[in-house]
């Protein structure tokens, strides 16, 4: 039973990270907009920002 | 006073509210803007708002980005959001987040320490994880319940009763208490039940707040100005460029195309075509004269227009009539849900019953006992259940009324759609489509030449007439000739020279029996055709008003237009002839409702779409703006429609039906859960433990019944 002594300790501050870490990204604006990411990861044609995508995009076309 | 502010081609972010994006093709298609316009540095949408933000590069009117954003198949609304409520609403979203995660992380870790309580630790273990629980419990009453207890604390200030209060009543009282038992070293509290009682009812809240959120803005006379909003004026020989609320009396002000007037002027151009449906509803502009009184709210259709201005925007009827929707959106929000209302009474009654029950046996010298059964009861009966499966059945409602196309601000809207005893509607846009459609040929159609040389002519001018007959031609793979001169003139039409002959289009308004109107092509002194165009009913409104009628509901036609097109309007729609009122201004429409209403005998139901209905739509009792409405009918209605079509009525009527049903079944359930505990409490057969385990059942089960509720489709026909 004496392990419970550090083990309680130890589960408060295992799940207290997981609450440092969530207020994190909340303060990082990572929950702002959750609607449009997964949508706009859709979109394999002509993204400027990568270059690659250029000659894969012709040869579909 | 500042004179000479550019704010309306700012270099500052733009927002957009764009309405019809549904897939991700249409997201990456509004995100792209910015290779296609080098102006634009950067495009970002957000599917939650539906709001657009641009970064512009170089300077930027809001309505060429409008254009833009219309050219993709969009409706697009200028969104006026200063940097402080833009970053007070994030800064609002993200305190509920972290709220909740801290509630949840607290309560999580309670109830896992609660548990060994339950499964029978004893001695100095009992006594250890009862001091954890109580630790856990203060950040969650000392933190997560703040907004509790400024809302219960602003009810009691204001002398009322709120749900809040009563929450915060159930809140303290278990956590006084289990403190209480807590340094007593009694084994009796309620940490558990009464930290997960407050995290459900902060998520309910949470999910509620977001549904609600959404559109609602700050009303704010620059709505009106909004795509143009800079105004250039002669103020004793200097030109500036002024707001609307910057502009004296006796300035000299330029009005471009589609710029809305800010202030009465007299007309100094020799004549100019005005869109003057602000005050008559009508579709069909009108033309003014050099020295006529053109008043403020009025659309430029002219290229440009002169005028000395009669006064500032604060002295003009546009001010007063914005000033009323104000005042009137304002008096209605201080209406309360019927559902509040219940869990109100609820609690009253069970706070009453617990104080009988405790004097009952205390009276008796049975202090102990009598604390112990008023605790059970108290618990037993919170009104928790309803106090989640409300916020729940709102929220169930909102969504599905949006995935129908009906956007509604408050889930009161449901509630008082029920209470109406009549629909009012507006002409123009509302009952009608609310364009100029063509409607045929005199003498007869002309051919493919006469055709093209139209086209070309008409593509000179902004006047609606010409814009549908283009449309049209268009459509139909007509090619516009070349002309060797043409001039729009406005308040006449267009004239034209080809191959040496004088050819001229001049618009024409038939008797006023049948709401024709139209032009017709000359050449020397020849008619060469005649073409018609009317507004059309919208062609589902006659089975509409005749449902509405079998509904033992009155159905009112208000229009600013004239009394013989609404006559005859009244006619075709098989309505009597006293329940058409025509020549209605702005107030005129709203006193009308107003009077109905005096005797609360009456309620209305109110459905427009002009900027001359928002004092109406703000005065009935509920109302419903029609897509593509103007922004403050938009704000001043209880719902807005993003379908182009006047069933959406129909499901307006089956959500409230819908909604009323899930608020009673709620009620019942839990009334009746609440009635067979209550009385199993004071009898003493169920303790205050016993009853802190069957509280989430009820709440659970309250829950389920609200998901699983589906709106049971009537037959129709």
């Amino acid at each position: 039973m004496e392990a419970l002594y550090i083990m309680i300790p130890l589960t408060l501050l295992l799940s207290g990270s997981a609450l440092v870490a969530c207020l994190w990204a909340i303060r990082q604006g990572q929950f702002d907009d959750v609607d449009t990411p997964p949508l706009r990861i859709l979109n394999e044609n002509e993204d400027s920002n990568l270059v690659t995508n250029n000659n894969t995009e012709r040869t579909n076309a | 006073m500042e004179v000479g502010l550019d704010s309306g081609t700012q270099l500052s972010t733009m927002k957009f509210y764009v309405d019809g994006v549904r897939c991700a093709k249409c997201i990456h298609k509004l995100e792209n803007l910015n290779s296609e316009h080098i102006e634009i540095s950067e495009a970002r949408f957000n599917k939650a708002s539906n709001i657009l933000t641009l970064n512009p590069k170089e300077i930027i009117a809001s309505d060429q980005a409008i254009e833009w954003i219309e050219s993709k198949g969009y409706k697009a609304y200028f969104v006026e959001t200063s940097e402080q409520t833009e970053s007070r609403n994030r800064e609002a979203q993200r305190r509920w987040l972290t709220r909740l995660a801290v509630t949840f992380f607290f309560a999580s870790n309670l109830m896992m320490f609660a548990i060994a309580i339950y499964m029978g630790a004893y001695g100095e273990w009992h006594r250890l994880f009862a001091w954890i629980c109580g630790f856990l419990f203060l950040p969650i009453a000392f933190y997560s319940a703040i907004p509790f207890y400024a809302s219960a604390w602003q009810a009691l200030k204001d002398r009322r009763f709120s749900a809040d209060l009563a929450i915060v009543i159930a809140f303290g009282w278990g956590s006084i208490l289990s403190y209480f038992n807590l340094f007593r070293g009694n084994s009796n509290f309620y940490f558990d039940s009464t930290a997960s009682f407050l995290f459900l009812i902060l998520l309910a809240r949470f999910f509620l707040d977001r549904a609600q959120n959404s559109i609602e803005s700050d009303l704010n006379p620059s709505l009106l100005f909004k795509s143009l909003p800079v105004f250039e004026i002669k103020r004793g020989g200097d030109t500036l460029k002024a707001l609307y609320h910057q502009i004296e009396k006796g300035d000299l002000i330029t009005l471009r195309r589609g710029q809305t007037l800010p202030v009465d002027i007299e007309l100094q151009s020799e004549s100019a075509d005005v869109d003057t449906s602000l005050f008559s509803g009508e579709s069909f502009p009108q033309t003014f004269a050099k020295g006529s009184v053109i008043k403020a709210g009025m659309v430029g259709i002219s290229e440009t227009l002169y005028g000395k201005t009669n006064g500032t925007f604060q002295e003009s009827e546009l001010h007063r009539i914005f000033e009323g929707v104000i005042r009137n959106r304002h008096e209605k929000t201080k209406a309360h849900a019927k559902a509040e209302v219940y869990s109100q009474r609820l609690l009253t009654t069970v706070s009453f019953l617990s104080v009988v029950v405790l004097v009952f046996f205390g009276g008796q010298g049975h202090w102990a006992e009598g604390f112990r059964r008023a605790l059970a009861l108290f618990t037993i009966a919170c009104p928790c259940a309803l106090a989640l499966a409300i916020p729940l059945a709102s929220v169930m409602t909102l969504k599905r009324a949006m995935q129908q196309g009906l956007f509604v601000k408050s889930p009161l809207f449901f509630e008082k759609l029920l209470t109406i005893t009549g629909v009012v509607f507006d002409k123009t846009g509302t009952l009608t489509l609310g364009q100029l459609e063509f409607q045929g040929w005199a003498p007869k159609p002309p051919d493919k030449e006469t055709l093209q040389l139209l086209l070309a002519m008409e593509q000179k001018s902004h006047h609606p007439i010409a814009q549908s007959l283009t449309r049209l031609l268009l459509e139909q793979k007509i090619e516009p000739t070349t002309l060797d001169f043409c001039k729009d003139i406005p308040g006449v039409g267009v004239e034209a020279v080809k191959n040496g002959t004088r050819y001229s289009i001049s618009r024409i308004s038939t008797d006023d029996q049948s709401n024709l109107n139209g032009f017709e092509l000359t050449s020397e002194g020849r008619t060469l055709v005649t073409a018609y165009f009317s507004d059309s009913l919208r062609p589902e409104a006659p089975t509409l008003l005749e449902k509405l009628k079998k509904a033992k509901l009155e159905v009112f036609l208000l229009s600013g237009d004239r009394q013989q097109v609404v006559s005859q309007m009244a006619k075709t729609l098989n309505l009597n002839e006293n329940n058409a009122l025509a020549q209605m201004s702005p107030q005129a429409k709203a006193q009308f409702i107003e009077d109905a209403q005096q005797n609360r005998l009456k309620s209305y139901l109110m459905v427009g779409d002009g900027h001359n209905d928002a004092l109406a739509l703000s005065k009935a009792r509920t109302s419903i703006a029609m897509k593509g409405s103007a922004e403050t009918s938009l704000r001043a209605a209880d719902a807005y429609s993003q379908k182009n079509d006047l069933s959406v009525l129909n499901n307006a009527f089956e959500l409230s039906h819908f909604y009323h049903r899930l608020i009673q079944q709620n009620v019942w359930l839990s009334l009746s859960y609440n009635v067979i505990a209550g009385t199993m409490a004071i009898l003493g057969l169920v303790d205050p433990l016993m009853a802190a385990v069957l509280m989430p059942i009820n709440s659970l089960v309250v829950i389920g019944a609200t998901v699983l509720a589906h709106p049971t489709k009537r037959k129709e026909r």
